[in-house]
């Protein structure tokens, strides 16, 4: 990929019209499997919104159809249909809406807290910096899966909870990452020269500091998103997360487990979903970064 | 050099008594009454408040946190188990061997597979095969653990039968969960591998060794190779201290008697100090094992080592 990237940047005339973001952009479209990724998730997203049009979440998700059970995947069940006769196909379409709202969710979650804890430490320093960064650090030595466990068992397994339980994992990570972000770019002459200019210090984080911190703090944001994704899906697997009914992944193949040895294709669909989604966004996280690596830029 | 480790050591005592306590607000306000878990629903209130009082939950919770951070520092003592009444410790020390044996073959796997593909794929950078290799980590690093383990069961176990997919009677039942785990890791290890090989590769010195004469298989064992694992050893430590606190959805699925399953059954059951001292427990190695890399990393760069002398 990088290579390519290299020869095109050779041909390609620079103009001095081209604006950073452009740029960007520019380096991006050019990365194949990053646009691969982006448009599988393009794909993915459209699934999810438009699910109602794509299948029927009452008759085909949800209803248990008796006659219908263990139907292998064919023309009028694409991937098959499970213990309960319902459609694999309608409920992985339906799992997208459960698996976005996680994986973005919680990254939004993350990163806002992770942004405001990391800024304030970077910003405030000295004692209050040490003990806010112990904090993170106490919290970083807790096993993921065994936090998240533990706050479900105290907040539930309703949808924002599980959210919460997960989100809260990561916060500690983004915060390093802003604060050390912060950190350096508070030290850039331009930011001096905006101090020596007169420029009140709110102005300078909004205006100065977090532009310049953004590329760090979104490649990572999206990074992570395919993470979430497979941390709920495995709490909904372990029985932890959504509840079975509702057509989440984890729970989909949970529910399908015992089954597996004579329909394989119950754990192969969900979980392929899940994969292909995850990728997509490691993709594009991937491409993200070589995107706005200033090394690669000319 | 010694003012340094005991720097570092003295330090971690206070992040271990904040996880702790961290660890021990989250659970113990899970809902539910202890007294009531223990004694049954239909237990006196009398009955019930008596066993209260003597689990000193009409303390308040910093009372009952000193009182806990004391039992496990003077006296390993990490309460007892709500159902069995057994102490914790004596639980966990059952249970972890499992544990520790998976991380550690797992980590090794890891290690084997991943260092020599990360070095290759730097070296041919560009290639087919780095482009190969590089797909195919990232594709690792999406696949989620519980199914990959699926599809070895199903695989390994139900189509060809070669092995078994639950238990710990030999060291079949390994195989497949150490992939499970090792797979992953490896993929991790690969990556940071190739991008530390690829960093060295442009450095000075290995323009040097070539241009003396050194042939490439020279170049990358006798220059290479030293300076890009160093940072490498680090991620190892790392990956490690991350599989012990891991293997809990694995040893699920492939029912292993480990610590992972003993606190998930513990969660269910709402048996809390089994949760509370398997994590603490878990939060504990990996920060011990952080710090020993950390030491270790010191120990053996040459460049952090002259810092200390000086």
């Amino acid at each position: 990929m990088a290579n390519m990237q290299k020869m095109i940047r050779n041909k390609r005339k620079i103009t001095s019209s081209t604006t950073p973001l452009q740029d960007i952009c520019y380096r991006f479209s050019r990365n194949k499997t990053a646009m691969v990724g982006l448009f599988t998730l393009i794909i993915i997203v459209l699934a999810a919104i438009f699910a109602d049009a794509i299948s029927d979440y009452d008759r085909l998700a949800i209803a248990v159809n008796a006659s219908e059970i263990f139907q292998e995947p064919s023309g009028k069940h694409w991937f098959g249909t499970d213990f309960l006769g319902r459609d694999v196909f309608a409920r992985v379409v339906f799992g997208a809406r459960y698996s976005l709202s996680f994986g973005v969710g919680c990254t939004l979650i993350s990163v806002t807290g992770g942004c405001l804890i990391g800024a304030t430490a970077a910003y405030a320093g000295g004692v209050i910096d040490n003990i806010i960064m112990r904090t993170l650090d106490s919290i970083m030595c807790i096993p993921p899966i065994l936090l998240t466990l533990s706050l479900v068992s105290v907040l539930g397994t309703g949808l924002e909870s599980i959210m919460i339980a997960i989100s809260l994992g990561s916060i500690p990570g983004f915060a390093r990452i802003v604060r050390s972000v912060v950190l350096t770019v508070v030290q850039m002459e331009y930011i001096e020269a905006a101090k020596a200019g007169g420029v009140s210090t709110f102005r300078t984080i909004v205006f100065h500091v977090l532009p310049n911190a953004i590329g760090t703090i979104m490649v990572n944001a999206t990074m992570s998103i395919a993470g979430l994704i497979i941390a709920s899906a495995a709490l909904s697997f372990i029985g932890m997360g959504i509840q079975p009914p509702a057509p989440e992944w984890g729970a989909m193949l949970s529910e399908s487990t015992i089954y597996m040895r004579t329909y394989p294709y119950l754990v192969i669909f969900p979980g392929l979903a899940i994969v292909i989604t995850a990728l997509s966004f490691n993709l594009v996280g991937d491409g993200l970064a070589e995107a706005l690596d200033p090394r690669m830029r000319d | 050099m010694y003012k340094y480790i005991a720097r570092r050591l003295l330090s971690i005592i206070p992040i271990l008594l904040l996880t702790i306590f961290i660890v021990f607000v989250i659970l113990e306000s899970t809902p539910g009454d202890p007294a009531m878990i223990i004694l049954g629903r239909d237990a006196s209130p009398d009955a019930l408040n008596a066993l209260r009082e003597e689990l000193g939950f009409n303390k308040p919770m910093l009372l009952r946190y000193l009182d806990y951070v004391q039992g496990i520092f003077t006296r390993f003592d990490f309460g007892e188990s709500y159902r069995s009444k057994q102490p914790v410790f004596d639980n966990i020390l059952v249970q972890f061997p499992t544990t520790l044996k998976l991380a550690i073959f797992s980590v090794i796997v890891a290690s084997i597979v991943g260092i020599p593909l990360g070095i290759v794929s730097a070296v041919r950078q560009y290639s087919l095969t780095d482009v190969a290799l590089t797909v195919s980590a990232l594709f690792l690093a999406s696949i989620p653990g519980f199914w990959l383990s699926l599809l070895l069961v199903l695989f390994f176990s139900l189509l060809l039968g070669v092995l078994p997919s639950t238990g710990i009677d030999s060291w079949k039942n390994y195989i497949l969960p150490v992939a499970t785990l090792a797979l992953p890791s490896a993929a991790i290890l690969m990556r940071i591998t190739r991008a530390q090989m690829m960093e060295v590769w442009k450095q000075d010195y290995i323009r040097t060794a070539r241009a003396k004469g050194a042939n490439e298989w020279r170049v990358i064992t006798k220059h290479a190779i030293k300076n890009a694992l160093m940072p490498v050893i680090t991620i190892v430590g790392m990956s490690f201290a991350g599989l012990l606190g891991g293997t809990v959805i694995v040893e699920l699925i492939f029912g292993m008697p480990g610590l992972g399953n003993l606190i998930i059954s513990a969660i269910k059951l709402k048996d809390i100090p089994i949760v509370m001292a398997g994590t603490i427990f878990l939060s504990t190695l990996f920060m011990l094992i952080m710090l020993l890399v950390d030491l270790l990393y010191a120990f053996i760069d040459p460049r952090t080592k002259s810092q200390f002398k000086r």
